[in-house]
C-alpha cells in the first residue's frame, strides 16, 4: 500500500506577494548551514 | 516536509512540475532545496520530480538545475527518452536518466515534460507509451505539468476531461498534476494540490495545500494537507464617495487597518501580506494624496511584512452639457468650472474661482509678470467671502 506525498509549483525563489522588494521567504541566512565554518578569507592581489 | 513526508515516513515524494521558480536561480534558492531534498535522503525518502514551465530545460540545451540535483542523487528527474535520436518515450530510470521508474513499495511512477500548447497531442503519445510498457501489477502514477478547464479563469490552453481521458484507459490511477496554484481534484483521479504558497495577493483565496495519498488496491485516498506555516493575506477595500476631504482619507484607510486588527483579520504577530484597496472617486487632485506617506503607519500598525497600498481611485470629472453654438467665453467658463467644482475645497466657490481663472488667463495672454500672476492667484484664493 504505497504511501507518498504530491505537491507542485513550490516556485523556490519567486518574489512573492506582488512586492519587487520583498524576494523570499527564505535567505542566505536562514539556510546557509555552514555559514558558521566560513572564516575570514585575506585577499591577495597579484 | 518534516511533517507530512519525514515524520510518517511516507514511501516517496513527487513534485510535479516548478519545484523552482526560473531556469536560473540565487545560489541561497538552490541551497534550500538542496537542504529540504537532503533531509528527505537521509530519511530514506526519494523524491520524484519533473519539470515545470517555469524551470524546464530551454529548447536545444542539456542541462538544468533540476538535472543538477538529479545527478547529485537528491531527486529522480523523470523525463521520456529523445524518440528523434532513437530512444524509446518511456525507459526505466537508471540511476541517471530515465521516463519511469517502478518502487518497491509496488507503484509505477510516469514522467513527463512541460508542454504546453501542445499537452493534448503529447498525452496521447504519453499513452500509447504506457500501453507498450512491460506490464505492471502495481498502480501508475503520471506526473504531469498543466491545468484542466474550468478551475481558473483567463486560463487559455486547459484540458479538458476528453484529453487527459486516454491516460485513464492506458491504465494511470493517479494523475499527479501541477500548474495551476488552486486545489482542485477531478473524478476520483486527477489531482492538483495548488502551489505550497499563494504567489500572489490574487491567489489568498485559493485553496491549496500538499496530498497526503494512500493508494490500496487501485482506490486512491488523497488527503489535502494545509496545516503548515503559510503566510498570511488579508485583502482590505476603501471605496470613496468623492465627498471625502484628504484627511478623511487618510484617517478612514488608518480605521480600515485598526478595524481588521480589532476583528481579528489581521494579526500583526504573524507579520501578514496585507492589501489596501483604495477605489471609488476622489473629490481633489488624486496626487496630493502621499501614498508613500500614508503606506508607513499602516504598515507599522498592521505590523505586516508586505503593506501594498493600491491607490485605484479616480479624481471626480464633471462634464457640463454646452450649446453646439457656444461662444468660447462660454466653453472656457464652462471647462474652469467643471474643474473647479470636482475639487472638496474650491467647489463651493467655484463661480468665482472660474471668473478668476479667466481673468489669469487674460493676465497671462498679456504678457504679465510672474509675480503679477503669483499675486493676482493670492489675492483671488485669500478673498474668500466665507471665511
Amino acid at each position: 500500500m504505497p504511501r507518498f506525498l504530491h505537491l507542485a509549483d513550490v516556485h523556490l525563489g519567486f518574489d512573492r506577494y506582488d512586492s519587487k522588494e520583498r524576494t523570499q521567504d527564505f535567505t542566505m541566512r536562514s539556510t546557509m548551514p555552514w555559514k558558521s565554518m566560513r572564516s575570514p578569507l585575506k585577499l591577495i592581489l597579484f | 516536509m518534516e511533517k507530512y513526508a519525514i515524520a510518517p515516513q511516507v514511501d516517496f515524494v513527487l513534485i510535479a512540475g516548478d519545484l523552482f521558480e526560473h531556469r536560473t536561480i540565487q545560489p541561497a534558492t538552490l541551497n534550500q532545496a538542496q537542504l529540504a531534498l537532503q533531509a528527505l535522503k537521509e530519511a530514506g525518502i526519494p523524491v520524484l520530480a519533473i519539470e515545470g514551465n517555469h524551470d524546464n530545460r530551454p529548447y536545444g540545451t542539456k542541462t538544468s538545475w533540476l538535472r543538477y540535483l538529479a545527478s547529485w542523487g537528491l531527486l529522480i528527474l523523470l523525463e521520456p527518452g529523445d524518440t528523434a535520436a532513437g530512444e524509446p518515450f518511456y525507459f526505466p530510470w537508471d540511476g541517471e536518466r530515465g521516463g519511469y521508474i517502478d518502487l518497491e513499495c509496488g507503484v509505477r511512477v510516469l514522467g513527463s515534460y512541460w508542454y504546453g500548447s501542445t499537452a493534448p497531442k503529447a498525452i496521447e503519445q504519453i499513452s500509447e507509451a504506457i500501453a507498450q510498457l512491460p506490464p505492471t501489477p502495481y498502480p501508475n502514477i503520471l506526473m504531469f505539468h498543466h491545468g484542466m478547464e474550468g478551475q481558473i479563469s483567463r486560463y487559455q490552453g486547459a484540458l479538458r476531461y476528453a484529453d487527459v481521458a486516454p491516460l485513464k484507459a492506458a491504465g494511470v490511477n493517479y494523475l499527479a498534476l501541477g500548474h495551476i496554484h488552486k486545489n482542485y481534484e477531478v473524478e476520483g483521479w486527477i489531482f492538483n494540490p495548488g502551489s505550497t504558497e499563494a504567489n500572489s495577493v490574487e491567489e489568498a483565496g485559493f485553496d491549496r495545500g500538499v496530498y497526503s495519498v494512500e493508494i490500496s488496491r487501485g482506490q486512491v485516498r488523497a488527503e489535502l494537507k494545509q496545516d503548515y506555516q503559510q503566510r498570511s493575506i488579508v485583502r482590505l477595500k476603501l471605496t470613496l464617495r468623492g465627498t471625502e476631504s484628504l484627511e478623511e482619507v487618510e484617517l478612514g484607510a488608518i480605521a480600515q487597518v485598526q478595524t481588521a486588527i480589532t476583528q481579528g483579520k489581521i494579526d500583526p504577530t504573524a507579520q501578514p501580506i496585507v492589501e489596501l484597496r483604495i477605489d471609488g472617486q476622489v473629490g481633489f487632485d488624486r496626487l496630493e494624496l502621499d501614498i508613500r506617506k500614508l503606506q508607513q503607519p499602516l504598515q507599522e500598525m498592521s505590523n505586516a511584512l508586505i503593506f501594498l497600498l493600491k491607490y485605484q481611485a479616480d479624481a471626480i470629472a464633471y462634464a457640463s452639457h454646452l450649446a453646439e453654438d457656444a461662444s468660447r467665453i462660454q466653453i472656457e467658463q464652462e471647462v474652469f468650472m467643471d474643474l473647479v467644482v470636482a475639487h472638496n475645497t474650491y467647489k463651493k466657490r467655484a463661480p468665482e474661482l472660474a471668473q478668476g481663472l479667466i481673468a489669469l488667463k487674460d493676465l497671462q495672454m498679456e504678457g504679465r509678470s510672474e509675480l503679477e500672476m503669483y499675486n493676482f492667484v493670492q489675492t483671488l484664493l485669500h478673498n474668500d467671502p466665507s471665511s
